[in-house]
Parts: structure tokens; C-alpha cells; sequence
């Protein structure tokens, strides 16, 4: 029952605003030019969507629901799209960070976005691949090359674009390469007092510090630090303590490795005591 | 290091106020002095303006022995430029005129091409008369950080680089504030070959207000939005609403401030007013190899905020039209960077054919006569234009050993 009574309820809004459209239109005509497409337009229309029926087919008739829009009713009707530029906010903007919006709006100048940094170097990483496969051992050479370049980096004249120090910075490069190597420092002097040897310690720690900060200042890559040496000694724990092994529950524990020291054996096929040490461990990974 | 940069014992001799900016920062680069004559000679007001003695006197707080000499009606003007030194650990505080015609950028423009080849770093506040808004002849300070600074990023100096804007003013009575950070000093500057602009791939902005409706920003930006949505769906505009700044009623005149003494709390007694009140917009397309491109407009007296969005959308895409690697906001800057590169180092970027117009050649000829080095510019792909420029290795005196 309530079906139908909606349905009665729906023809009659409709009836009525089409006499209401007809008062309209016939005051309308009253006093301009008559209307014709508006007419038929509106009558044809009033015919496709609800065909005149009479009360009783109406009363015995279902509610079918709203009409399909397929079925020929919206064939003339024009499509109205609501275009709003601001509401519809890409979904990249949407999927980018907060922190990337963020960025924007800081004081500082807005990041290089990840592609013009990736884009370039992959592209290089590319070409030499494809184009000149070079050897392992040339690679390493280079690596190696380049390793005594930034060693002795400093040591290069800054106006001349030479990748060799010539003249006293060479023998001073040759000098640091046979230092590294284990040799003695043939430069230095033999009978010097204590406190001129620290003030000359202390001058030349600054002097390589200063050096360091000013690289980093201006973005330049230096050779790594290797003057301070990491002792790999066993820390003193205070009190008094075993030279070998530990104490725990009151008793001396020897650890493999121990006894392998004190035995002074190698591990299989090793050579002397230390490399042997170094070979043992690995084996037992 | 040729004999043109370090031992010019004459003076480079130019006439008229005509880019008088761009000569003082390549005289204080290269150390070169310059002796300027005619500055405005027939102009009803001769000599040069209260901003660019204030110009002056900002590049010798940031130098060391500068020797000015002005001539009694200021149209001559001989200048030796000294050691860039910056300002590090003391921050500098300059105060523009308050009737300073010109924006910030005027002067941020300077210290961005000074500040790397600094001693150490830079650190100055702009005050007084600051124009943080777009003006008739400078672009907005957003524009400067967001679409300026990008290219001294493809230099390689970008570490320590803040624009901070503390007050927003517009003008043409600003009052606003920027504080300016510069930290990476650099020996020489990266040799640049710049062949592809890249495709636009987002484009940002920030529409800015100071004492009017926020309104304004909504609307500019539905208006911008709406011209570029077509193009590219990744837009996105930024609001900066601001108060306008509260100063004396005859600020503008000489010493307005000093004589308020700081009594420019409410509306004090009617003796102060409102001032640097206005709204505009910067926008900036980025495109996929980081190249920027960007436009900038502001309101004319009354117009509408529709109008001006639309015009700065308009602009944008005119400038992504001309194309090039480089904004011809940032084409001085660039040449100028090439210029100091490492000696011999020839420095390739493609520009739009429009982009090379008066103002380029006027630029050009300046580098000439201070760097004794010339542009060369020859036919490219599709209708662009290759302009090389070989390094001089002038870099940076303060920093000899890297």
C-alpha cells in the first residue's frame, strides 16, 4: 500500500509542476513570441517518461522504481559535469610526503627531487657497463690508484691540475709511501728535546685538523684518518686479572683460543701464530 | 689567473646607471675596479638613488678595503672592490630606506653571487624598507628561494643556504624582514653542461597576502590552478597569509622610525599606520631534470585576485615556453657562476631563443669588459641556442688553498 501511495504522491508533483510550467509558459506567450521547441520537448519528454494511464491501470500497476536512464529517457536531456580545478587535487600531490610539502614552505631552498640525482648516475653507470667491460684487476688498479691519490692529496699543488706531486712534495709522498710500508722516517731528527718533540707533535696533530676542517667546510673528500690507531689490546679491567684466560667461580677458564696461544699451535695448514689465530676462527664460522 | 683580473690598474670605465648592480658584483668578484661617470646625469633627480647607496654600503660591510668614491652630485662613481670576507660568527644587520622602490631580491640577488666566493659565511638581516613581494622590476623573495637558489644548486653550492622571511611586506612602503644564510664558500665553481631542459613535471607556488583577505589567496590560486590543471595535473599553491606591518604615519620620509623611537604599538594616538599591504603570487614549474622555471605577479591597484593568478599562470607558461636549462630569472647568474669556473673549462647550457635579448647582451658585454671572456652562442636543436662560456678560474680569492 505504501508503494502505491508514493507513486500517486509522484505523478501528481509532476502533473503539477507541468501546469505550473504551462501557466508559465502561457504568460510567457501572452506576451512575447510563442515557444514551440519547449512544448514539444516538454510533452514528448512527459510521454517517454510516464505514458498517460488512467487511475484504475495506475492503482493496479507496481511502483517499478526510479525509470532506468538507459531506456531512452536522458537521450536528449544535456550531460551536466560540475568541473571544479581546486577539488580535484591530483593524487600525486595527495600520495606526496608531508615532509615534502614541508619542504617547500621552509627557509631553505626546496630539495633536488630523487630523480634529477638518480637519473644522471644511472644513466653513466649504464654506458660503462654496456660499453667497456673493464677487467677486475684493471678496476682494482684504479681503486688503488685513486686510494694513493687521496692519500697524498695534500700534498698536491693546488694551481697546478697535475694528479702527481712533483718536486719536495714528491719526495715527501715517497717518503709517506715508504713509512706506510714500515719503514723509518729518515726525515726526522734524531736528538731533539722533549718539549720541542711535543710542541712539534702537538703543531702537526693541529695543522692536519685544521686541514680536515676546512675540507669539510668546503665539501672536499680527504683521505681517511689514519693516525689514530685503535688498540685491539684487552682492557684493562682493574684489580688484579689472569694474563691469560679469565676468572670465573673462582677458577681459571680457558678458552680454545687460549690454549691454541699458549700451545703456540697453528690451526690446520696455517703458518705462523697469528695468521694461524686468524685462519682457526674462520674455519669454525 | 689572466692579466685582466688581477692587475687592471685603470679602472673599467662605464657610463649611465644601467645595470649598475650587475657591474658592482662582477668588479667585487674580480677584483677589478670600475669607474662609473653619468650616473642619471640629465635626470631631474641626478646621481644615484637612496638604494643603491645602500647597495654600496652593503658590499663594504661584506668586503674588506673597499675604497668608494662618490663625486659631490653622485653621478660618478669610482669603486675598488676588497676581499670578500662575510660576515662569520658577527651577524650583520642592513637596514635598506624605507622608500626603497625595489624588492629584497634586489639585494639578495647580490649576496646569492657574492656569498660563495666568500672568505666565510654570510649571515645577514635585511631591514627597513623590504619588499618581500613581487615588484615591477624584481621578483618575490619566494621566487628568489625556490626558483634562484635551485641554480646554484647545479654549482653545487647548497649546504647552508637559508632565506628565512621573518615580516612579509609588500609595497610600495615595505617594512618587512629577511634574514639571509649562507654557508658553502667554494674555490671554484663546478664547470656546468646543462644540454636538456627536461619536461615540467610539477609546478608549485606560494600566493602571499599581508594585510588583506585571505580570500585573495584562495582565489588567485583557483584561477592559477584552473589555467595549468590543463597541462599538468601536479599543481600545488601554498597560502601565506600575513598582518601588515604597523609603522610611523610619515614613514618614507627620512628618520620617520627614529623619531617614533620604537612608539608604534596599536594605533598610538593615530600616528601610525598600516603599510606594505597587498597580495601575489610566485609560481614555479620544476621539471624533471631540475631545471625552474618561474613567474611572478602582483596586484595593481585594484585588481582583482582572479586577474592577477591568471596573469602569473599566463607567464608561467610563457616562460615554460622559451624554455631553456635555465629560468631567464636566473640566466645573469648562471653566466656570471660559468664565468668563475675552473680556467679553460668551456661551460655548455641551451637556452631559448627569446630568453637571449637585450638584457642578455647588455650582460654579456659586462662580463666581457670585467672578465675578459666572451659567450659564445651558436644555433642548437629545435630552435635553441647553445651558449658556451670558458671559465676565467678567477673562483675564490679568500679560499686559495682548498
Amino acid at each position: 500500500m505504501p508503494d502505491k501511495k508514493r507513486k500517486r504522491e509522484v505523478i501528481s508533483s509532476i502533473k503539477s509542476d507541468a501546469d505550473k510550467m504551462d501557466i508559465f509558459r502561457r504568460h510567457f506567450e501572452s506576451q512575447f513570441a510563442p515557444l514551440k521547441d519547449t512544448q514539444e520537448k516538454l510533452s514528448s519528454r512527459n510521454c517517454k517518461a510516464l505514458p498517460e494511464k488512467t487511475g484504475e491501470e495506475l492503482s493496479d500497476q507496481e511502483w517499478e522504481g526510479i525509470p532506468d536512464p538507459d531506456d531512452g529517457l536522458t537521450e536528449n536531456a544535456p550531460v551536466v559535469i560540475e568541473f571544479d580545478a581546486t577539488k580535484d587535487v591530483p593524487r600525486s600531490i595527495l600520495k606526496a610526503s608531508r615532509g615534502e610539502l614541508r619542504s617547500f614552505m621552509s627557509s631553505k631552498p626546496p630539495l633536488p627531487t630523487s630523480s634529477t640525482t638518480t637519473l644522471p648516475t644511472k644513466s653513466k653507470k649504464g654506458s660503462d657497463d654496456d660499453g667497456d667491460p673493464r677487467s677486475e684487476a684493471e678496476m682494482l688498479k684504479n681503486d688503488l690508484a685513486l686510494q694513493r691519490l687521496l692519500r697524498e692529496s695534500h700534498l698536491l699543488d693546488s694551481t697546478s691540475d697535475k694528479l702527481e706531486a712533483t718536486g719536495r712534495n714528491r719526495l715527501k709522498a715517497l717518503e709517506s709511501r715508504i713509512q706506510a710500508l714500515g719503514g723509518k722516517d729518515t726525515t726526522a731528527q734524531k736528538n731533539v728535546p722533549m718539549a720541542i718533540r711535543k710542541g712539534i707533535a702537538a703543531a702537526r696533530e693541529e695543522r692536519e685538523l685544521k686541514r680536515r676542517k676546512n675540507a669539510k667546510e668546503a665539501g672536499i673528500v680527504l683521505e681517511k684518518d689514519t693516525t689514530k690507531k685503535i688498540s685491539k689490546k684487552r682492557k684493562d679491567r682493574g684489580g688484579f686479572g689472569p694474563s691469560v684466560g679469565r676468572f670465573k667461580g673462582s677458577a681459571l677458564v680457558l678458552s680454545k683460543k687460549d690454549v691454541m696461544d699458549i700451545e703456540g699451535r697453528s690451526g690446520p695448514g696455517g703458518g705462523g701464530g697469528r695468521k694461524g689465530r686468524k685462519k682457526h676462527g674462520k674455519i669454525k664460522k | 689567473m689572466t692579466t685582466a683580473t688581477i692587475t687592471p690598474t685603470a679602472p673599467i670605465q662605464f657610463t649611465t646607471h644601467s645595470s649598475l648592480r650587475r657591474r658592482l658584483v662582477l668588479s667585487t668578484l674580480t677584483g677589478a675596479p670600475l669607474r662609473i661617470s653619468q650616473i642619471r646625469a640629465t635626470s631631474l633627480k641626478p646621481g644615484l638613488t637612496p638604494y643603491e647607496f645602500s647597495l654600496l654600503r652593503l658590499l663594504d660591510s661584506l668586503t674588506n678595503g673597499t675604497f668608494i668614491e662618490i663625486s659631490l652630485t653622485g653621478t660618478t662613481l669610482l669603486y675598488k672592490p676588497g676581499l670578500i670576507t662575510g660576515n662569520s660568527g658577527r651577524p650583520l644587520v642592513h637596514t635598506i630606506p624605507e622608500n626603497c622602490p625595489r624588492g629584497a631580491t634586489y639585494f639578495l640577488e647580490v649576496l646569492a653571487l657574492l656569498a660563495p666566493f666568500s672568505k666565510s659565511a654570510f649571515s645577514v638581516t635585511l631591514k627597513g624598507g623590504v619588499i618581500t613581494s613581487a615588484t615591477t622590476e624584481d621578483y618575490s623573495v619566494d621566487t628568489f628561494r625556490t626558483a634562484l637558489l635551485p641554480v646554484y644548486a647545479s654549482f653545487e653550492v647548497t649546504r647552508g643556504i637559508e632565506v628565512r622571511t621573518l615580516a612579509r611586506s609588500s609595497g610600495p612602503l615595505g617594512a618587512g624582514e629577511v634574514h639571509f644564510l649562507h654557508g658553502h664558500q667554494v674555490r671554484l665553481p663546478r664547470t656546468l653542461h646543462l644540454q636538456n631542459p627536461g619536461r615540467v613535471k610539477r609546478i608549485r607556488g606560494v600566493s602571499y597576502s599581508t594585510g588583506v583577505s585571505a580570500g585573495n589567496n584562495a582565489r588567485m590560486i583557483e584561477v592559477a590552478r584552473g589555467v595549468l590543471n590543463r597541462f599538468i595535473a601536479d599543481v600545488y599553491v601554498f597560502s601565506d597569509v600575513s598582518k601588515a606591518q604597523v609603522v610611523p604615519a610619515d614613514y618614507g620620509k627620512e628618520g620617520a622610525v627614529e623619531k617614533a623611537a620604537g612608539n608604534m604599538k596599536g594605533r598610538a594616538g593615530g600616528k601610525t599606520k598600516k603599510t606594505g599591504v597587498g597580495f601575489g603570487i610566485s609560481l614555479v614549474a620544476e621539471t624533471s631534470l631540475g631545471t625552474m622555471y618561474a613567474a611572478d605577479a602582483f596586484a595593481g591597484p585594484a585588481e582583482a585576485a582572479e586577474d592577477v593568478g591568471k596573469r602569473a599562470a599566463v607567464m608561467l607558461l610563457e616562460e615554460i615556453r622559451i624554455g631553456g636549462v635555465v629560468g631567464r630569472h636566473g640566466l645573469m647568474s648562471v653566466l656570471v657562476m660559468m664565468m668563475m669556473g675552473v680556467e679553460g673549462d668551456v661551460g655548455r647550457v641551451v637556452l631559448g631563443k627569446e630568453a637571449v635579448g637585450e638584457e642578455f647582451i647588455a650582460g654579456v658585454r659586462d662580463l666581457k669588459r670585467v672578465f675578459g671572456g666572451e659567450v659564445a652562442v651558436r644555433d642548437g636543436e629545435n630552435g635553441s641556442l647553445v651558449v658556451s662560456v670558458v671559465g676565467r678560474g678567477v673562483g675564490n680569492v679568500g679560499r686559495k688553498v682548498a
